[in-house]
């Protein structure tokens, strides 16, 4: 891997800039406030944000070299002057434009969240769309999982920002030192994630490539009639597909700590093939290579072999979280037990097994006013059989490193996620200049290293530089 | 991260207690352990809101501003307190939750709207700068007098107000300071100055109470500035709204609050 932070400053052209000015221009006259009517207090915020990134590593002429995201964001509270009733409606409008072989442009406007909430001293009552926060670790997914995420542009965005907001009712009832929680979510919403035709995408651009590429035409057939479908019960608006959470906080001497229990439907598909011969196209697929081409060169598929499903079967997960303080330190950690989590066996068939997963972390800042965080997760999978890319144990470690500089105008920060059992890596960097009127530009790369078999090694090819410009008004 | 210590710490210690009457009773000579006892016991309210402008200042005279709410309440001898950031937009809904502990550090909660979660941080760090203000989380927190020996160093006048002028020192490592030397307002038992004095005996941050209103019968500090020589930056503090004894719910100072609001 090599940067090329000169030619991606290049790439930094004019249009971006003034995507971001007339966004910013545009919203001058409308700045944020806070106004009071008879009886309920309108609060309004906007939040302009563009962002470039660069593919500092070209390999393919189907990726896209360069990609804008801009977004525009208008939150708005009203509340009741008793604050016994709250309305939040959030209006968003997001641009895509990705520069590549096949240059794409996409603008989606949508309300993020919009719901509506009444509390008193027991009880805090909402409904509508949503986003649910659970756990504790940061950035790392083990029981945070009610909202579903947005995986488009893999994880370079944070956990909290690729939650999308989906319909809930949400219970809180409060008692002494106790708070009970339920969420009831009745049709099912599940992550975001593409298989093909996006950098992000688990298969890349593979179907692209193998389309224009000099392959077997029955290859070729093969790989071009993949269907990836998602089964029509689960895209049904019905109760079928309705989901339950519930959790007990309370604090013990100096310890916060959450029980939980859901019965969700796993949010991140894992393809569940119709036939036998549907794993062979899964494990090209999967890893594409010579081997895996001649095993699809050599055989016959039926339409039906090459339907894959997105499956996203029941889970049943019992997990609990807990934070407190030791010394100079914070600890946390959360864990939980997943019944039938889906996985691919080493020949790519579909299969479900119980699972535990368990984090710990501990972050401190220095007298330097250095701020670390460490994270250790450990995955334990019951019964096991040789999986695909799965191990019986697995350990995996996230860092942060953060410092401010200058009065709080710079901040460094250094971000680290590391499966020890399968090798692979993500690191980013970055460097944000905050401007005392709000603008915060921030430079920042992703980088991927690994297998083609693990998480991050899959993007080992898509490292990205990024120049991000956010200000909210 | 950000922060533990509670603004309002700062500014309780500052707000004037018993007031005239006290200096009649205490006829005979105070030692400089009841000189601050009585400042740090002094009426402040049962309850207390501030809505309160910071202002920051480099050296090269570049100004940051950032508006806060500050409530607290008195829970018999310890004390709750919670803080809401609410201007600039970038960092609004930031916001802290205090308790204060018998023993050991206080229990503290900041809530970060990026983080969709409340998160316990550590209250001990006490070196660290509050939000890149020129306070500490020491100087945010209020201060036993039982944490230092106190001595009496002189009376004299400051800003027109005769004061008791402190020296604290405090006992074993309880703080980053070697000590600091407090005037006193003689007649209100406020605290208008402070001088700092880092392990090298050097002075080198001052806390000057610039202007002082009696808001419902309490005296108050409305404008505070720390100054730190070194860095050549200071912090201004000014009380734009207070509110005492508004009977506030303890359904502020919960967790439940920090996280829902």
């Amino acid at each position: 891997m090599k940067f090329s932070v000169c030619g991606t400053l290049k790439k930094i052209n004019s249009g971006f800039l003034i995507l971001h000015l007339l966004l910013v221009g545009l919203l001058v006259p409308f700045v944020s406030a806070e106004s009071k009517h008879r009886g309920f207090n309108w609060k309004n915020r906007w939040k302009v944000s563009s962002c470039l990134y660069h593919d500092v590593s070209e390999y393919s002429s189907y990726e896209d070299t360069d990609d804008v995201h801009a977004e525009l964001r208008w939150d708005n509270r009203f509340e009741s002057n008793d604050k016994k009733y709250l309305a939040v409606v959030n209006l968003v409008a997001k641009y895509d434009y990705f520069f590549g072989k096949d240059t794409e442009k996409d603008l989606d406007i949508f309300l993020d969240e919009a719901y509506l909430q009444r509390k008193s001293s027991d009880y805090l009552f909402s409904i509508g769309k949503q986003i649910v926060t659970w756990g504790k670790l940061d950035d790392v997914i083990v029981i945070d999982r009610i909202s579903p995420q947005d995986f488009s542009r893999f994880v370079l965005v944070d956990k909290q920002e690729r939650k999308k907001a989906e319909l809930m009712l949400r219970y809180v009832f409060y008692r002494n030192d106790f708070q009970f929680e339920g969420v009831f979510i009745p049709f099912f919403y599940p992550s975001y994630l593409k298989f093909r035709g996006s950098d992000w995408a688990v298969f890349g651009h593979l179907v692209e490539t193998v389309r224009e590429g000099n392959y077997p035409l029955g290859v070729k057939n093969a790989v071009e009639g993949v269907r990836i479908v998602t089964k029509d019960s689960y895209a049904q608006r019905s109760l079928r597909n309705s989901e339950v959470a519930f959790r007990v906080r309370s604090r013990m001497k100096e310890v916060d700590w959450d029980l939980c229990y859901m019965y969700i439907r796993s949010r991140i598909p894992v393809l569940r093939e119709r036939t036998a011969k549907g794993n062979i196209i899964k494990k090209f697929l999967y890893l594409p290579g010579p081997d895996t081409l001649t095993e699809v060169s050599s055989t016959s598929f039926s339409n039906n072999d090459l339907i894959l499903e997105r499956e996203h079967p029941r889970v049943h997960i019992v997990g609990g979280d807990f934070e407190t303080v030791v010394g100079n330190y914070g600890v946390r950690g959360e864990g939980g037990f997943f019944s039938g989590l889906p996985y691919l066996r080493s020949d790519f068939s579909y299969v479900r097994k119980d699972t535990v997963i368990l984090g710990v972390g501990v972050d401190h800042t220095t007298s330097f006013n250095l701020y670390w965080n460490v994270q250790f997760i450990e995955t334990y999978i019951l019964n096991y059989e040789p999986l695909f890319s799965q191990e019986e144990y697995s350990h995996a470690v996230t860092a942060n490193l953060k410092r401010e500089f200058m009065d709080g105008r710079w901040e460094f920060s250094f971000d680290l996620a590391y499966n020890i059992s399968y090798g692979d890596r993500m690191f980013s960097p970055s460097l944000t200049y905050k401007f005392p009127n709000g603008l915060n530009a921030t430079l920042s790369a992703f980088v991927f290293q690994g297998n083609l078999t693990t998480l991050f090694g899959r993007y080992a090819k898509d490292d990205v530089v990024c120049l991000e410009l956010k200000q909210i008004f | 991260m950000w922060g533990k210590k509670i603004l309002l710490r700062l500014l309780v210690i500052c707000i004037p207690c018993a007031g005239a009457l006290l200096s009649f009773v205490y006829s005979s000579p105070m030692s400089g352990r009841e000189i601050v006892k009585e400042a740090f016991y002094r009426n402040d309210g049962e309850d207390a809101y501030f809505k309160v402008e910071m202002v920051l200042i480099d050296k090269h005279n570049r100004q940051r501003r950032r508006i806060l709410e500050v409530y607290t309440k008195d829970y018999g001898d310890l004390m709750k307190s919670y803080i809401r950031f609410i201007e600039p937009p970038d960092i609004e809904g930031t916001a802290f939750l205090s308790w204060e502990n018998k023993e050991g550090d206080d229990t503290q909660y900041l809530y970060l709207p990026a983080l969709g979660r409340a998160r316990r941080i550590v209250s001990s760090q006490k070196s660290l700068r509050f939000v890149n203000t020129d306070f500490t989380y020491e100087d945010m927190q209020r201060r036993r007098p039982e944490k230092d020996d106190h001595k009496l160093l002189r009376e004299e006048v400051w800003n027109n107000r005769m004061c008791y002028v402190v020296e604290s020192i405090p006992r074993g490592n309880s703080s980053q300071y070697l000590k600091r030397v407090v005037w006193i307002d003689k007649e209100r038992f406020m605290v208008l100055r402070v001088e700092f004095y880092n392990q090298k005996g050097e002075r080198f941050k001052e806390m000057r109470v610039e202007e002082v209103k009696s808001c419902q019968g309490i005296w108050t500090a409305m404008v505070t500035v720390m100054e730190d020589f070194k860095r050549r930056h200071k912090t201004v503090m000014r009380v734009l709204d207070v509110k005492y004894n508004q009977g506030l719910s303890d359904e502020i100072f919960s967790l439940r609050n920090l996280e829902e609001n």
